[in-house]
Formats: C-alpha cells, structure tokens, sequence
C-alpha cells in the first residue's frame, strides 16, 4: 500500500514514496500521543526547597538594595503609563487648573503636594525627561478643553526640539497604543513596586553589572558606565525626587550622571543667529496655542529653570538668555520666570549635579515659585494666578 | 502576552485555577478557549478575528474535503483552505514586500508605480498558527488524518496558548486527541513542568535578553563596518541569542503545556553540537523542518524525481523556510545559504559517504566547527537589517574589514559572549547524543534545586525589560 511517510532525517531522507494525491483509501491512523518522558527526581521536593531557597535569596537581595539606597514606592512607570494615566485625567470631567510640561528639570522641580498648599488646586505633571514641550502643549491645547495655567519648561537646546524627543516616544505609545497585556503588567509591576526596593529597574541585574563593572576600557567601545545612571525615584502622580547618592557632590552616583551631562555639552555652542531661529520657531509654534488657551480664559508661563556648574556655564556662553529667551518671551508676550532672575530660585538652591534640583530645594522652590507666579502673570495679565484659576 | 511577563504569571494562575478546578471537561475546554484568545486579545484585541476565521475555515474546509465524493471536490476544497490561510499570510506579512518589489520591477521597465502606504500591523504568530491549521487540511486531504470530531477541540488546536505564537507548531494529530480525554499533570508533571518554564525564561531573560543581546545590537547596529574580532562576537552573539531566545520560548511553552497535563513535542535539540545540515536541521526548529519537509518537499516529490529535482526541491523548501521567517530578502537568502548547505552536503555524501558514519572524534569536532562556523554566517543575513549591513559584516568576518573599522564592544560584552558561547557550545556538544530528560534524571538532587533556585533568582533579578521573543515577529 502507498504511503507518504518518511523515515525521521529531515530532508535527506529517502522517503519511500510521494504518492501524495491519491485516490486510494488510504487512512494512516494517528500515532499514539508521544507523552513527554518525565526524568525520575523528586520533583515536588525539589521545588520546594528550592522554592524556599529562592525567598531568602530575595530577602537578602531585598536587603541588599535598601543598603545601596533603593526604596519600596519608587515606579518604573513614570515616563510611559503614569504619564499616560495623568494625561488622560484631561480627557474627563475634571478640575484640573494647573499643568505642568517641559523636560526633567520641571519634573524634578515640582513637588505638587506643595504647590498645591499655595495655589488651592494640584498641579498636573506632564513633563517629561529629554524631551521639548512643543509637542505635548499642542496636544493639551487642541484636544482637550483645558483652560487653566499652563506652565510651560524651557530647557536650552531641548526646548526647541520639536519632535517627541528622547522619552516622548514611550509616553505617547503608552497614551495612545498601549495593549492591554503592557498595562496590566505595568500595574502589577507599580503595585509591587510599593512592597519591593528590587523592583527598581536600575537595580536590575544588567544595570548593576554596566554600572559597577570596572573593567579595563576598550578603545572605540562604548562607556557602559556612562550610560546606566540612576537620577531619581517616581512616586504616585509623577512626583520625581532626586535619588539620595546623587545629592551628594563627589559621589560614584553624582559623578556618573556629570560625566554623562559633559558628552553632551561638548558639542559647539551654536551661533546667536541660530539661536534667533530657535526662538522665532518658538514664537511660530506657541503663538497660535497660546492665543487658543487665552480664548478659553487660560494663559501660559514660561519658566527657565535654575542650572549649575557646567550647564550653567554653557548657557552663559552661549549668551542663551539674550539670544534665545528675551526675543521668544517678548515675541510670545507672555508672563515668564528666568530662575536665574532670582537668587532664591536658584543660587540659593541645591543642584548637585548642575541640571537638578536636590528633595530638600524641590521643596524650597516648590514654596516660593507660587509667589513669582503670581507675580509674572499680574505683570503681564493683571490678573493674579488666584483669580486665572478660579 | 509575554511568557516574561507579570500579566502572564497570573494569568497562567487562573488558568490552573480553572483547569484543576471541580468544572466539567468540556467547560474547562471552554475556559482553555477562552485563555487562549484572551492571551492572543493581549497584544491587539481585533486579531482574535483571524485565528476565529482560520478556525472556522479549516474546520469546515476539512470536513467537506473528508466527504467529497470527487476529487476535484476535495481539491476545492482544500485549494479554499490554503487561499484563506495564505492570503491572510499574505496579506499581513508579505504585503508591503510584494509591492516594494512590484516597484522596482516596474522602475525597470521604466514605469513609475507609487506604492500605496502600507500601515499594516503584523499579527503576532500568524505564521505558527497558519502552518499548524493548515497542517489539519493538508492532512485529511492526505488521508493521513480525520476530522476532529468537536469544533470544540479543534478550536483549542488552532489556539492553544502554550504555542499559539512561537511553536512548536504542534500536528493535529498530537494534540487533538488530548483535548479529547481529561488531561491532567501528576505531580511528576508538574514538577518537571515548572522546572521546563525556569529553564525556559533562565533561557530568554538571563541568557538571551541579558548576556548576549547587548552584544548582537551594538554589532549589528553599528554604523560604520566593524573590525574582524568584533563582527565573530556580535555574530556569535546573535548565534547564543536565537537559540536562547526561540529554544526558550520553546522549553517555556512545553513546561506550561505541561503544568495544564499536554504534552507537546521537542522544537530543539542541541543545534549546535550538529554535524553537517541535515544534522543541524533535525535539531533546529524542529517542527517547521518536518513541516516543510513533510507539506512542501514531498510533495514537491522530495528526492524521488531524479538528482536534479532532488536540488531543486530542497533549494527551494529552504528558500520558502527562509521566506516564512519574514518578507524580506535577507531571510530568502538565509533559506538559500541553508539549501545551498543540504545540497552540497547531500552532493559531498553520495561520493565520500554519509558524515554520521565518521568515527574519528578529531574529524566529527572538525566538521561540528565548519556547520558552527557556516551556521553563523546564515545568522548574519538573519540579523542584519538590510543587506549592506550584512554584506559589511560578512566583509569584516573574512577579514577585509578597514583598519579604522569600528569597535563598539566593550571588555564586558567580550566576556559576555566568550564565556556564555563557550559554554553553550560546549554543553549541545556534550549532550548531542542525549536527552535533556536524560541529563536532569543522571543529576544529583541537591543540584537540580540549586539549579532552579539559582535559575529562578536570576530571572527575577535581571527583570527582563518585556522584550518580545525574537520568533513573535515570524
């Protein structure tokens, strides 16, 4: 009788025949279910002890991670589902009257819980590391009927990028794209992330060998150590402290993210008709938005955070404030805050690492920018913050 | 839904819950159906539709080929399972590459076509679960098989969890009839199941993900052509991670099959300790080589038409294998390299003999280190994301890298791979000739439990960053 069947080589094999398409009735039962052959152990034993291994092992791990300064409440989400959960607070019913966007330093600057003691109402965090607000303002503005203040970030050099820059990416993917599976475990993994310091992605095994590991360094490759840094910790409603090492100057932690900020400030300083640009291109992009916000009873504030060391440096260089920020600020016509202005928004504060604030000036600032809120916006409105939030 | 994820963790508990439940067989039928197209919804909701139409298609495809009195009717009918089945492969996965190519064919001819934007996204797995259904046609149009007797089961078939996205694409005939009777694991079972799922994500998180990843990516995206030295790692990287990747996804699906009572069937074999391609092909991927093999290269007449069908019906099996990875044209020369393999090895063997009856270990480690070494210059077309890039690769591999090529390995990756490759290569080595069944049932007691211990801590350790299995996108 034909058969199509072949011996086991694959394709090699000399198969007996190719009668495929036959008319024959032929039926070739199936085999027997080849059942899985189960390697004789005392497999329920073993899982147990080694299940009992496993929880101390944890427990040490645990252990281990508060004592390089990783706290429980610390999320991993802060840039993608949590700010994708904070911006859809906008697309309800809300009253929500104070958003804040912009790059890190707005992120690290805020501590809203106080801000909210000074202006009645909490402010929603929306900014995002390494990126330019242009595109989230144009978002808030045209697809929802927010009509409060707006305070918009300005960061030199990144505030200009149109685009969704370094993180956006992953915000808007979680806002817009997310699959189900993807938010589930991000909500199990926030959920843990209250009970669990290890948790913390920067204490993950890959990060703690590329941060730690001081092996010999091979020319051309690239610098592991400068790439896996830890800047800060991600609580409930996106407020972002910094992380304890960091503050200290001098520190492993410190220096590792000063290293990092030196790559990218070796780059030239730009040209001031370039940086003229820069503001015009501000100018066009912002205009109509904040025309639109104001129509709503809304306004923005632009606010210039305080920088150190380096990053201060470049920016004086670069003469940024003339360049940059007075010809985009008297463009737009609109209440602003340089910290630099203001010795208590700025030298008076900590920023370790030249680009943000320590917890204890968050605090500081997040208790006296209210007052130069209020004050830019009678500059510029007559109306002071209290009476724009109403 | 990942397997490395914390959705599946409980989610795979609810579905123990439910399946050792006091429920009815038939509901908890029911419930592993539902599991299943909920662990499919996970990714993208609306493609649930897909695996229900090929379901529904295949189903009644099959029973109208079962009772067709004609053969052109049973033709027909099987001709309208494999449009269904192709087109929406086709459809979904071959597109964009089609029209992309239909252009440049007409620039040729000096017509400027403007290919229309193709957003499509590609459904995870449709090429597993689209071999695997049309297996159940192809095999009542082959008589090798009968129609499933519930819709029921043949629903589960075609939707299984445990394989539904990455293999093994399981026979009908394998897992049909286990859905039929109650299924349950013993705690033997279990326990080696539980075991299998540890090795498994060990596998994909730790090995894959963690030590030889980082490796392949700086490689394989760098710019500019790397040096010699760099090229071999980033190559053999990529080697360490595939298979950690896919043979995972594997062992992971095999053990949780296992936990629910299925038994489902070895995708791996140590493909690395193989000697010569048929060798490497009966370790790798198993179940779409013997798909191949047994859909398309017999009944393309495999090697019974004479010598110079025999070629060409292996060439083109592995230029379709290539092509069934994904729609571009580095996998169809992956698949060509591999039929250019077979061939001259099958062209070498009718004249020198077979290389399985080569005695001398010194000869058997030479020829493991030529496929090793001729596998891994498939890998590069495999990863490299356009020709140039492979092309570069393959340049510097054979030494014609430039004198300022670039080297963006640091000392860690080096060691990574060196360390890991070396003792990957050398474990399929060692246990070519056996199981891994056999090897767990020769180990002591306390070092399977350190073993798991050790493997499970370092998996939650590292806390995979939920990267996809290299093999969903196929």
């Amino acid at each position: 009788m034909p058969s199509s069947t072949s011996n086991s080589d694959t394709f090699n094999a000399e198969h007996e025949s190719v009668e495929i398409d036959t008319h024959d009735e032929i039926y070739i039962p199936p085999e027997k279910i080849p059942y899985r052959v189960i390697p004789e152990q005392p497999w329920s034993k073993a899982i147990a002890i080694a299940g009992i291994f496993l929880v101390i092992a944890l427990v040490v791990w645990e252990g281990f991670a508060y004592k390089m300064h990783h706290t429980p409440g610390n999320y991993q989400t802060g840039e993608t589902y949590m700010w994708a959960a904070e911006r859809s607070k906008l697309d309800v019913s809300n009253d929500i009257k104070v958003v804040l966007t912009g790059s890190s330093r707005v992120l690290w600057g805020f501590d809203m819980a106080i801000v909210k003691e000074h202006l009645g109402t909490q402010p929603l965090q929306l900014a995002l590391p390494g990126t330019g607000p242009a595109l989230f303002v144009e978002d808030i503005i045209d697809n929802t009927d927010f009509n409060g203040l707006m305070i918009v970030g300005v960061a030199p050099f990144l505030f200009n990028r149109m685009d969704e820059g370094y993180f956006g990416q992953g915000a808007i993917d979680a806002y817009n794209n997310v699959s189900p599976s993807k938010y589930t475990g991000a909500k199990i993994h926030d959920f843990l992330s209250d009970y669990l310091a290890f948790l913390d992605e920067s204490f993950s095994l890959p990060e703690l060998m590329e941060r730690y590991s001081n092996l010999p360094y091979r020319s051309g490759s690239k610098k592991l150590m400068n790439e896996q840094w830890k800047l800060g910790n991600s609580y409930k409603e996106r407020l972002t402290e910094m992380w304890e090492p960091v503050e200290l100057v001098g520190s492993f932690d410190n220096i590792q993210i000063t290293n990092f900020w030196s790559g990218g400030l070796g780059r030239p300083i730009p040209e001031a008709e370039e940086m003229n640009k820069m503001a015009q291109t501000s100018i066009d992009h912002y205009k109509p938005l904040l025309e639109k916000l104001r129509a709503r009873g809304g306004d923005m504030l632009f606010i210039r955070m305080p920088t150190s060391g380096d990053y201060l440096r470049f920016s004086l260089e670069a003469d940024y404030y003339n360049h940059m920020w007075v010809p985009m600020i008297r463009g737009l016509d609109v209440a602003a805050i340089h910290a630099m202005d203001h010795p208590e928004l700025s030298t008076e504060l900590e920023i370790p690492e030249w680009s943000h604030l320590s917890r204890k000036s968050q605090d500081d600032f997040s208790h006296k920018i209210t007052a130069f809120i209020d004050s830019a916006l009678k500059d510029k409105s007559g109306k002071s913050v209290y009476e724009l939030l109403e | 839904m990942l397997f490395n994820s914390l959705t599946f963790i409980l989610f795979f508990v609810l579905v123990l819950a439910v399946h050792y439940s006091a429920l009815s067989w038939r509901s908890k039928k029911i419930s592993l159906l539902t599991s299943s197209y909920l662990f499919y919804a996970a990714w993208n909701p609306p493609f649930v539709i897909l695996l229900m139409i090929s379901t529904f298609v295949d189903w009644n495809a099959a029973k109208w080929i079962h009772t067709a009195k004609t053969q052109n009717k049973r033709r027909f009918y099987l001709l309208l399972s494999l449009a269904t089945n192709l087109g929406i492969l086709g459809y979904f996965k071959y597109g964009e590459f089609l029209l992309e190519n239909w252009q440049i064919l007409m620039l040729q001819i000096g017509i400027d076509y403007q290919v229309p934007e193709w957003s499509i996204i590609l459904p995870v797995g449709i090429s597993f679960y689209t071999f695997q259904t049309m297996a159940y046609s192809l095999d009542i149009y082959l008589k090798k098989g009968k129609p499933a007797k519930s819709f029921l089961d043949f629903s589960l078939f075609v939707s299984f969890f445990p394989q539904l996205v990455a293999g093994p694409i399981v026979r009908p005939s394998h897992l049909i009839p286990q859905f039929e009777t109650p299924h349950y694991a013993n705690s033997k079972q279990f326990g080696w199941g539980l075991n299998l799922i540890i090795l498994g994500l060990f596998q994909k998180v730790v090995i894959a993900d963690t030590l030889l990843s980082p490796s392949a990516e700086a490689v394989f995206n760098s710019s500019s052509m790397v040096s010699f030295w760099d090229a071999w790692l980033g190559t053999l990287a990529f080697s360490g991670q595939i298979f950690s990747d896919f043979a995972g996804y594997s062992t992971t699906a095999i053990g949780v099959a296992l936990c629910l009572g299925f038994s489902l069937p070895t995708n791996f074999r140590f493909p690395y300790a193989a000697i010569g391609f048929s060798d490497f092909w009966r370790r790798w991927h198993i179940s779409l080589s013997t798909w191949l093999r047994d859909y398309l290269y017999i009944p393309l007449g495999g090697n019974q038409k004479g010598k110079v069908r025999t070629y060409i019906n292996l060439m083109l099996t592995m230029l379709l294998g290539g092509l069934w990875h994904g729609a571009s044209w580095n996998f169809v020369i992956w698949g060509g390299l591999h039929g250019l393999y077979l061939a001259i090895e099958r062209f070498l063997k009718k004249r020198w003999g077979d290389v399985n009856n080569v005695t001398n270990l010194g000869i058997k480690l030479l020829l493991g280190f030529l496929t090793y070494f001729l596998v891994n210059i498939t890998w590069v077309f495999f990863r490299a994301k356009d020709f140039e890039t492979s092309s570069n690769l393959i340049k510097s591999m054979f030494g014609f890298a430039p004198d300022d090529a670039a080297t963006p390995l640091p000392t860690l990756y080096i060691i990574e791979v060196v360390v890991v490759i070396g003792l990957l290569v050398t474990a399929h080595s060692l246990m070519r000739s056996t199981t891994l069944e056999k090897v767990y049932e020769k180990m002591p007691r306390w070092l399977i439990t350190v073993s798991l211990a050790v493997m499970a801590f370092a998996v939650i350790i590292t806390q995979g960053s939920g990267d996809a299995f290299i093999y969903f996108q196929f």
